[in-house]
């Protein structure tokens, strides 16, 4: 087993994965048998929890159980929110820093953060057996340089030395696409929307030739799991108030236990249709005994499920595309568990388009572990590396690549447009197609331009039953719509005589820019540049 | 199933005719992560070749 590891550092959970010799990748689980590792830390007396054990002590001692900082590396405390951790420790002023006054004493934001680190490095190495040799840890696509910098060396500070930081997206598709490697030799365009605990987060990615290219990035800092379990306690409240004639609402300690409980139901309705909750003395000493369904779930969260599905949409436009343009939306983080919210999603894409969520396909990679199983696949690549190849590699003049802006590909005999090249290929680029083509036959390399196809269906009669056919007059007939290349401007002609049937068609952009066109059939090679 | 080329039209001349430059690229970040972009930097650092990296 490898010493380099993929560490995923939430506002809402830590997760750890490690890559095995074979190209598997294992998700480490804490000592507590936890493979989300809750981003938390909680002080009672002289002793410090972390993970699970920390969050539980929300409801006794909130004030000194520090939870959602991930977010604040790096800032300093003018640039925060101090509101958003209102029912734990909230966020202080130390000298222009964000820190947090635990019990009498002062704690930094860095100091948090390593401590969290740390307890994720021990359990690592309890997991492996040896000490941790590099991390590729995972960051939100708007973490700015500084906070970049300062994860870094609070990682390095905590005893985990960075390889390198990448971002959540790329992480979660690299472990998608690393499960088939077929997957890595598709072109495609892919969203991949990132449900999390307090925020929601979007990419388009577009895959070529098996490098990722980001188009287009959305953030929501206000959306994510924590609402789904406001709208759930509150529906509770409501519930538990009517029958009791008590308010929770007013009682921190009550509202801290209720919110526990819907965490734990949200969770289950993922998975089965109905669940329980039982909260021994809520409120006023009242019990609270009930059961949800999850049409009621879905019903409760209606709100907050529809914004999350409405934000796949808004990164699709942000890029200058339409859902019709989009191959695949891999769903992450944990609230992509969801079925409804899985169902929205693939609502609003057109049938065309794969919603990748464990509801609609049991066999895809767990949307809560797909960002450290990417990053643990990253570490295990670049182990070999010294550290100034890794340096060499991400500097800008290699990371910054020309994109091509237009599809380049054949006219087939037809007139339709035979793609070779799809757009936002970086270059430079060689790919080779195989046609068929007997004689002498004309390579005319074009490039393509987007048009809409529709197509309207109309909407199936009843057979046979001609009286019935009333009932069913306002159905509107349905129209599919779907991108369609054609030939746009020509770029080239290549006479290729003597074709014995099958011909290999080669286009080459170099770092120049410069297209080469080559031709080949049997002993016979033509080509030429522009 | 792949797509049939035209043949040649009578009048052709000449082997190679290049119309026009591709549409103006656009510059930005590829995400350094995979195994596909490590081989694209160690080409860009090393110089290497395109036939180079396919052996
Ligand atoms: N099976 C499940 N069904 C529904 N929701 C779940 C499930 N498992 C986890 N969640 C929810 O997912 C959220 C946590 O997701 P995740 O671990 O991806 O967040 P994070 O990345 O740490 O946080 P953030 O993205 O806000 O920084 C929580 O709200 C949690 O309750
Ligand atoms: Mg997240």
């Amino acid at each position: 087993m490898s010493a380099v590891i993929g560490i995923a550092f939430g506002n809402t959970s830590s997760s750890i994965a490690v890559a095995n010799v074979d190209g598997k990748v294992d998700v480490i689980a804490n000592p507590d048998g936890d493979r989300a590792i809750s981003s938390t830390l909680s002080y009672v007396g002289e002793d410090e929890y972390h993970g699970n054990q920390a969050l539980s002590q929300l409801v006794r001692n909130p004030d000194s159980t520090i939870i959602n900082f991930r977010d604040f590396v790096g800032l300093s405390y003018s640039e925060i929110d101090a509101e958003t951790s209102n029912h734990s420790a909230l966020p202080i002023d130390i000298n222009g820093q964000i820190g947090y006054q635990i019990n009498d004493k002062k704690i930094t934001i860095d100091e948090v953060v390593k401590r969290n680190l740390k307890q994720v490095k021990l359990a690592a190495e309890d997991y492996i057996g040896k000490p941790i040799e590099g991390v590729v840890l995972t960051v939100p696509t708007n973490f700015t340089d500084a906070q970049n910098s300062s994860l870094k060396k609070i990682s390095n500070d905590a005893g985990l030395k960075v390889l390198q930081l990448i971002s959540e997206p790329s992480a979660a598709l690299l472990a998608h696409l690393s499960a088939d490697e077929e997957r890595f030799q598709k072109d495609k365009l892919y969203v991949v929307a990132d449900f999390g605990g307090i925020r929601s987060d979007a990419a388009v990615i577009a895959v070529r030739s098996g490098i990722l290219t980001v188009l287009a990035t959305a953030h929501d800092l206000g959306l994510g799991g924590e609402k789904l379990d406001d709208a759930l306690a509150e529906f509770f409240a409501k519930e538990f108030e009517k029958k009791y004639k008590s308010n929770p609402r007013n009682n921190r300690k009550a509202m801290a236990k209720l919110k526990a409980a819907c965490i734990i139901t949200k969770k289950t309705l993922s998975n089965v249709q109905s669940s329980t909750i039982s909260i021994d003395s809520l409120s006023d000493g009242y019990d609270f005994h009930s059961t949800i369904n999850r049409l009621r779930y879905e019903l409760v969260t209606r709100d907050v499920l529809s914004k999350m599905a409405a934000f796949t949409e808004i990164v699709v436009k942000k890029a200058g595309l339409e859902t019709i343009d989009i191959d695949e939306v891999l769903l992450a983080g944990g609230v992509s568990h969801t079925p409804k919210l899985a169902s929205n999603i693939q609502f609003l894409f057109p049938e065309s388009t794969v919603v990748i969520a464990p509801s609609l396909d049991t066999k895809v990679i767990d949307p809560s572990e797909l960002l450290c199983r990417g990053a643990a696949l990253q570490a295990s690549m670049i182990e070999t590396f010294d550290d100034s190849e890794i340096e060499e590699a991400f500097k800008p003049h290699i990371v910054n690549t020309q994109h091509i802006q237009k599809p380049i590909g054949v006219r087939s005999v037809d007139g339709s447009f035979i793609e070779i090249l799809p757009k936002e290929t970086a270059y430079p680029i060689r790919k080779t197609v195989l046609l068929k083509g007997k004689g002498d036959v004309l390579i005319e390399v074009y490039e393509g331009d987007r048009t809409v196809k529709e197509t309207t269906i109309e909407p199936e009669k009843q057979s046979g039953d001609e009286d019935d056919e009333e009932e069913y007059s306002d159905e509107e007939p349905e129209t599919i719509r779907e991108v369609v290349y054609v030939p746009g401007e020509k770029l080239a002609d290549l006479a290729l005589k003597g074709a014995n049937g099958e011909v290999e068609v080669i286009l080459d952009i170099n770092k120049d820019g410069k297209l080469t066109v080559s031709g080949r059939s049997g002993d016979v090679t033509v080509k030429g540049s522009i | 199933m792949s797509a049939v080329l035209p043949s040649l039209p009578s009048g052709f001349s000449g082997e190679f005719k290049g119309h026009k430059k591709i549409t103006t690229p656009l510059r930005r970040p590829v995400e350094p992560v995979g195994r596909y972009f490590l081989a694209h930097a160690s080409r860009t650092i090393r110089g290497h070749t395109w036939s180079e990296y396919e052996k």
